[in-house]
This record gives structure tokens, C-alpha cells and sequence, in this order.
């Protein structure tokens, strides 16, 4: 099985408020993603970023609109294993070590299990080497936030959500993880969203870079990034790199001014 | 001292690190193996039991009625300490049984109000009055209804540890943090498998502090019901109940102090399972 494509056609998803007033999460989103791409999502906090992810894997039902993952249902990608998730918070299980952290998801919804791959090897390659029987509390938060990427690819998915997974990490932490994803990635090549609100995290990684805008929740804007492969450290300070930066940046800006003007 | 420079490891680079040398790190070995020694360490505790046990000494003179004089305790211990032995594994068993009963009675509970929230909404205000209420003082019926035997001792033991591992294990069941929960349900983890590798591993640090309050609780609560039932059975409870009221005061504080112990025992033996079972738990 190969990768999976991620099709939305007037998605709409809707949140009961305290008044009784219904706040829209997502108003009508169209999105396709190819097999195979690194898909970035960035826009202002309130925007539905993570209600987008929490759709695509199943957890939560539109109101309105279609969703498939390999043209599948997302409750049914889920149930055929189809996803890998990557929390804000590395959200591993105190009682387990590096090594059980990652073995566990494989040893839940066994009947649809891709088989394990080596696990220690890919914690290995990561740097987790002497880490493999450490409890995530002798961990530091980037090697923590290393192990939940691993349990994620881990899995074999056929698309991966990641949501924020380096918001909390400090500037040197982020960029060498985010060079450690991408080789993980290059490996898999499973079909990445990849939700952030960081400008160069989101030209670094993806093919493609969806701005969103809250208020209701929405697409204005998807950008390709045209940068070639791998992306090193180098390339971060080149002009390309530059160039995208700012178009990001502007398109964002229009984002956050349509924003203002509906509220 | 020169050893074969291929035979030895490569030194680890630990330049934050500061390397005691052999005399240093000697010293340093002592001090903390006779920490317990030190002055500092003791005297305050050893301090409080004399001071205690010279109060106990003048209310034994002043209130013979109360105070039974130390030494009297002790020798009443010393003259048959096979009355004593007997009598505590007695309460103990009764304790013990009446608490592994309550224990699983109420694990069973916790995960079903943990799963059901219809459940959940009867039980949990019920148990959380019935948690507040001193059962302990149905002892007398229960020994009307249930008899002299083992059966209203384990009874009430039982239904007096219930409801504090319900609460806290019901609790405890749903402190998995959502994120955790959300990445196993995007792999389509069933709820028996949530509930196996999440919820009950999670809910360990909740089982163990409803364990510290429950084995001191099911003490009082087999030593209450022999004290409803007093001369029909044996137990530390009937000791007492008969010594008082024969007015044998050095021999219902001895049954004291003797229950005083075990339930340290018993605690004590809680923090050391603890401590082996949730050493991932920073507590």
C-alpha cells in the first residue's frame, strides 16, 4: 500500500458555545493533498488548524462536507492504521520506557498492524541510542518530543498529523529535529500535515504551505514551495529560502487583516 | 598505577562534570553512609519519646484510670506474648480479608463508572456521601444480623474501605491526559486495550494512595465490630473490650500499642510496594 491522498470538499465543522451560539471551527474547506507531499498548515491561533487534523484522523465529524484518506472514511483510515499522530505535548506514558513508549501503539488494533519495524534503530538514528530503557522522565523535551515522532513513523502510516510537535522546543532543539523529520520522511515518504505557526519551519519542510485565517475558519491561501531536496541547515539562509519567507509572511498578513475586518 | 593503554575504554568526555579523586570520593562515602548517625538526625525523634513517655509516666500517676504506668504495659506483654500473638493475627486476617474483599469489589466498580457514564452519574454522588458517613457505626447491627463469627468483622471492614479505593480509583482511571488518549485512538485502540495499557497503569498512583488511607481504615473497622461483639470471639478488639471491662488497663493499652504497630507495619509495607511499583511516579 502505498500513500494516500487527503480529499475535503466543504468541510464545515461547528462548536456549541456557552451562549448556545455555534462558533465555526471551519467554514467550507476544499483541500486536496497529494501521496507522498509534506503539507504545511500555518495561520493565527483560533483559526481550526487543529480541528483540521482532528477531522482528517477521525476524531471529530463535520457538520458538513466530505472527507476521505485512500478513499476511505477517516474513522476507517483509523481503523486500518492509516495514520500516525504527533501531539503539541510529546504525550508519552511515564510508566513505559523510550523503547515501550514506541512498541505500543503496535501492540493495540493488532489485526491491522503494518508490522513493526526496527524500532530501536529508528530511535538509534535519532540519537536515542542510550536512551532505549530511559523513562520519559529522564528525558529532555526535545528527546521526548524524538520518541513521539518515532511511535509515529513507527507505524508505517500512510499519512502523518503533527500538530505543533515543535512548538514548545527552543530554536536550536527545533531545527535539529526538523532535520531529523525530514530524513525520516525521505525514508517513508508517507503524506504529511504538518500544523505550525512558524513561517520558516513551514518553507523548510513542505511542498506545499496552506494559510488559514479565523473567524471562520478558513483557507485563503496555498503556496508552493519550489526548493529542492534535502533541505539543509545551508538552506535556510539562502535568498530562495528568503523569497518564500516573505511571501508567506505577506499572505499571512492578508489573513490576519480579513480577520480583523469580519470581527 | 599503568595499565595497557589498548586494553583501556576511551575516557568519556564529561567536562561538566567534576571527578572526585579516591580519598575524596571515600570521604564522601561515609558521610553519607553515617548520615543516620549524625546527631542531627535522631536526636529530635529520640527527643519526643522521652518527653512523651515521661508525660505518660506522671498521667499514669495522676489519672490511674486512664494511664496504665509503662512498665506494667510492657511486663503484660512479656508475661504472654502468645495471648497477644494470636489475638493480632485474629484482627489481622479479619482485616486483611475484609480489605482484599472491599479492594476488588471496588476496582470492579471504578472501571465500570470509569466506562458508563449513566453509572457513573448514579454511583458517584452516592459514594462520595456514603465516603463521608462513619460506617463504622452499623457495627452493632451487623452483629446482630451477621452473628458473632468472621462475618460481621469482614463485612464492615469491606464496606469501610469501599468507598475511598472507588473514589480514587474511579478518579485515577480518568486521568489519562487527553493528548495521550488521542494519539491511541488514531490507531484505533479498542476501550478493553485503553483501558488495559492507559487507564489502569495510569491509575496505579490513585490505587496506592486510596491503599495508605484503606489498610490503617480496615484496622479500625475489624477492631470496631469485635468491639461490638465482645467476648463472643477473639481479636485485639474483644482484648480490649474485655480488659476494660474487667478494668485491666495495662492490658487494653498493651492491645493499643500493638495495633498502633501493625498498622505502621502495615503502612510501611504500602510505601515499599509503592515505591517498587511506581518508581516512574515522582511523588
Amino acid at each position: 500500500m502505498g500513500s494516500a491522498t487527503i480529499e475535503m470538499h466543504g468541510v464545515r465543522r461547528l462548536y456549541e458555545q456557552a451562549d448556545l451560539s455555534e462558533l465555526i471551527a471551519l467554514d467550507d474547506i476544499d483541500l486536496t493533498i497529494e501521496p507522498g507531499t509534506f503539507v504545511s498548515i500555518i495561520g493565527p491561533s483560533g483559526c481550526g488548524k487543529s480541528t483540521l487534523l482532528r477531522l482528517i484522523s477521525g476524531q471529530e465529524k463535520p457538520e458538513a462536507g466530505t472527507i476521505t484518506v485512500c478513499g476511505l472514511t477517516p474513522k476507517e483510515a483509523a481503523e486500518a492504521k492509516a495514520f500516525g499522530f504527533v501531539p503539541q505535548s510529546p504525550a508519552l506514558l511515564p510508566w513505559l520506557s523510550v523503547l515501550g513508549n514506541v512498541t505500543l501503539p503496535h501492540k493495540v488494533n493488532r489485526r491491522s498492524d503494518r508490522g513493526r519495524p526496527d524500532l530501536e534503530a529508528m530511535l538509534r538514528e535519532v540519537g536515542l541510542g542510550e536512551s532505549l530503557h530511559k523513562l520519559p522522565a529522564e528525558l529532555s523535551g526535545g528527546m521526548k518530543q524524538r520518541t513521539a515522532i518515532v511511535r509515529a513513523f513507527g507505524l508505517r502510516p500512510d499519512v502523518l498529523l503533527l500538530d505543533e510537535p515543535f512548538g514548545a522546543l527552543d530554536e536550536f532543539t527545533r531545527e535539529a529535529l526538523q532535520e531529523q523529520l525530514l530524513e525520516l520522511w525521505e525514508q517513508t515518504r508517507a503524506t504529511v500535515v504538518f500544523v505550525t505557526h512558524s513561517i520558516s519551519e513551514a518553507v523548510r519542510l513542505s511542498d506545499k504551505v496552506v494559510v488559514m485565517a479565523p473567524r471562520p475558519g478558513r483557507i485563503t491561501d496555498v503556496i508552493d514551495i519550489d526548493l529542492p531536496r534535502p533541505r539543509h541547515q545551508e538552506l535556510l539562509t539562502s535568498p530562495e529560502f528568503h523569497a518564500y519567507e516573505l511571501a508567506l509572511r505577506g499572505s499571512l498578513r492578508d489573513a490576519f487583516s480579513h480577520g480583523e475586518v469580519v470581527s | 598505577m599503568t595499565l595497557d593503554p589498548g586494553t583501556q575504554p576511551a575516557p568519556r568526555q564529561r567536562p561538566h562534570l567534576v571527578v572526585p579523586t579516591l580519598e575524596q570520593l571515600a570521604a564522601r562515602r561515609l558521610r553519607r553512609r553515617t548520615r543516620l548517625l549524625r546527631p542531627a538526625y535522631w536526636l529530635p525523634f529520640v527527643l519526643l519519646v522521652a518527653v512523651l513517655g515521661f508525660a505518660w509516666e506522671l498521667g499514669a500517676r495522676r489519672m490511674p484510670y486512664l494511664f496504665a504506668p509503662l512498665s506494667d504495659i510492657v511486663s503484660v506483654l512479656r508475661e504472654d506474648p502468645g495471648y497477644f500473638l494470636t489475638n493480632t493475627l485474629v484482627t489481622l486476617g479479619e482485616a486483611l480479608v475484609g480489605l482484599g474483599i472491599g479492594f476488588v469489589a471496588a476496582f470492579a466498580l471504578a472501571v465500570v463508572v470509569s466506562e458508563v457514564g449513566v453509572v457513573r452519574r448514579a454511583v458517584m454522588p452516592v459514594a462520595v456521601v456514603l465516603s463521608v458517613t462513619p460506617l463504622v457505626a452499623i457495627a452493632p447491627l451487623l452483629v446482630v444480623a451477621l452473628g458473632f463469627g468472621m462475618g460481621p468483622k469482614v463485612v464492615l471492614t469491606a464496606l469501610v474501605c469501599f468507598f475511598p479505593i472507588l473514589i480514587n480509583v474511579a478518579t485515577g482511571l480518568r486521568a489519562v491526559p487527553s493528548p495521550v488518549l488521542q494519539v491511541y485512538r488514531t490507531v484505533a485502540a479498542s476501550r478493553l486495550e485503553v483501558l488495559r495499557h492507559l487507564r489502569v497503569p495510569a491509575s496505579l498512583p490513585y490505587v496506592f494512595a486510596s491503599l495508605r488511607i484503606v489498610f490503617p481504615l480496615s484496622m479500625i473497622g475489624a477492631v470496631v465490630a469485635e468491639l461490638s461483639a465482645a467476648g463472643s470471639a477473639d481479636g485485639l478488639g474483644s482484648v480490649i473490650q474485655v480488659a476494660s471491662s474487667q478494668n485491666r488497663l495495662a492490658t487494653v493499652w498493651a492491645a493499643i500499642f500493638v495495633l498502633a504497630a501493625l498498622g505502621s507495619l502495615l503502612f510501611w509495607l504500602v510505601t515499599l510496594a509503592e515505591r517498587r511499583v511506581l518508581h516512574w511516579h515522582e511523588s
